[in-house]
């Protein structure tokens, strides 16, 4: 500011905001009862709009194209408002499928073997097999079953043929579990033998066997005390629903 | 410092949540963060209003920049108030209808009741409708009337928006008096010529 006074001389400074306070009150008093300088003011904000808008508008321009460059034009329009609803319904159906597909009785050998199969819950020093397993038996019980299969003893004896079998099953090598189970059935321990039932049925069961597995099933469900009397009744009721 | 200030509040300012006021005022000062916000935040719901009048991304594209430029020289130039109820990006998205309207009416007749739009939502924005091209050109003529550093004293202070200290600086001339006298000439003269009817120029 240089001072001056005149309001003809502040229209910028007016239109700015830069007048101190005194001075607006005086030129919006002037304003009030000038109508040269109402007109004047008027020309004067026109003639600054004209004056900046080609300058204004190169300035968009670049503006438009930092900002696309920045990727911030390209993001997703926001949703309708309608649409919120529909996509919560879509994901509340999505959530429903997938649990009725998840509960869904499995269809198929493999999916009837997943539905049946479980670890067994193998307990040392009670399967009358010799110390020497109890390492291999120990790293089945930890689920660590391809260290469990290099510790276990392979040899010829029933004990070998039912822990190899076992952790091959685990390892969902069922071709190579059911000869050793086979085996085991034959040659475990007494304790042993109705698990290895049990588990060479699922071996069967897996390799898609469904008459042999069924043979082996049967017998157990009239063994009131056969540890898997009850799965084998249940293994043998979705049989009889397969196609 | 209360501008340094400013400028840190607004880079980290989440520009969704401010009132109209507030955008106003950044908008008004300069803020490039806020101006940016009201561009992205605007641009979507432009493009797809005017795609769903006809318009192809192209000329949607343009129309909102052409729209922006007016509703941004408003707000700095004061010539827009922030009310209660009237939101600047319902200000920004009626002004660029108006200037698809006006585009519009060059190809075919178009009523405002035809697309249900309100007028009065536009108040005495004149600088989208067909007066604006008519001043450019009247600005365009009149300014060949100055000399040439009456034309670079106005660029330097309106679009550069230098201070007068430095203008003087640029021109050489003696002090920012001389440089505000020569400014004060050159407005005088140019609205002296567009004040004339065609037939005077």
């Amino acid at each position: 500011m240089d001072g001056s006074t005149d309001p003809f001389d502040q229209l910028d400074e007016y239109l700015d905001g830069q007048l101190d306070r005194p001075s607006r009150e005086r030129f919006d008093a002037q304003l009030g009862t000038d109508p040269a300088l109402a007109r004047a003011l008027a020309q004067q904000q026109e003639l600054r709009l004209l004056l900046q808008r080609p300058a204004t508008r190169d300035a968009v321009s670049a503006m438009h194209s930092r900002l696309r460059a920045a990727g911030r034009l390209d993001k997703p329009a926001r949703l309708p408002g309608w649409r919120y609803p529909a996509g919560g319904m879509l994901l509340v159906l999505l959530a429903l499928f997938g649990w009725w597909w998840y509960q869904a009785p499995a269809t198929g050998d493999e999916a009837l073997y997943h539905a049946f199969y479980a670890p067994e819950r193998v307990s040392m020093g009670a399967s009358d097999c010799p110390a020497t397993f109890d390492p291999g038996v120990a790293q089945y019980r930890a689920g660590h079953y391809a260290d469990a299969l290099k510790t276990l003893p392979n040899d010829t004896s029933g004990c070998s043929a039912y822990y190899r079998g076992l952790t091959l099953l685990a390892l969902d090598k069922a071709d190579e579990a059911e000869p050793l189970l086979r085996r085991a059935r034959q040659l475990a321990p007494p304790l042993l033998r109705p698990r290895a039932d049990w588990y060479e049925a699922l071996a069967l069961t897996r390799l898609g066997q469904h008459s042999a597995a069924q043979a082996l099933l049967r017998p157990m469900t009239s063994q009131y005390e056969h540890p898997h009397q009850a799965d084998a009744q249940r293994l043998l009721q979705r049989f009889d629903t397969l196609p | 410092m209360k501008r340094l200030v400013q400028e840190i509040q607004g880079y980290f300012r989440d520009w969704s949540k401010a009132s109209t006021p507030e955008l106003f005022r950044a908008i008004q000062r300069g803020d490039q963060k806020a101006i940016d916000w009201l561009y992205c935040h605007n641009y979507g719901p432009v493009i797809r209003q005017l795609g769903s009048r006809g318009a192809t991304p192209e000329q949607a594209q343009d129309v909102y920049q052409d729209a922006f430029t007016d509703c941004w020289l408003n707000v700095t130039n004061n010539r827009f108030t922030p009310q209660e109820n009237a939101t600047i990006h319902a200000y920004l998205r009626a002004i660029a209808l108006r200037h698809w309207l006006k585009a519009l009416r060059q190809t075919q007749p178009v009523t405002f009741s035809e697309t249900g739009y309100m007028d009065a939502d536009l108040s005495d924005d004149d600088y989208a409708g067909d007066v604006f091209e008519l001043r450019m050109q009247e600005l365009d003529a009149a300014l060949t009337h100055l000399s040439p550093r009456q034309r670079q004293l106005l660029d330097l202070f309106y679009i550069r928006q230098l201070s007068m200290d430095a203008i003087a600086r640029e021109l050489g001339l003696l002090n920012a008096g001389m440089a505000k006298k020569t400014k004060y000439q050159a407005m005088q003269t140019l609205r002296d010529l567009m004040n004339r009817t065609p037939d005077d120029l």
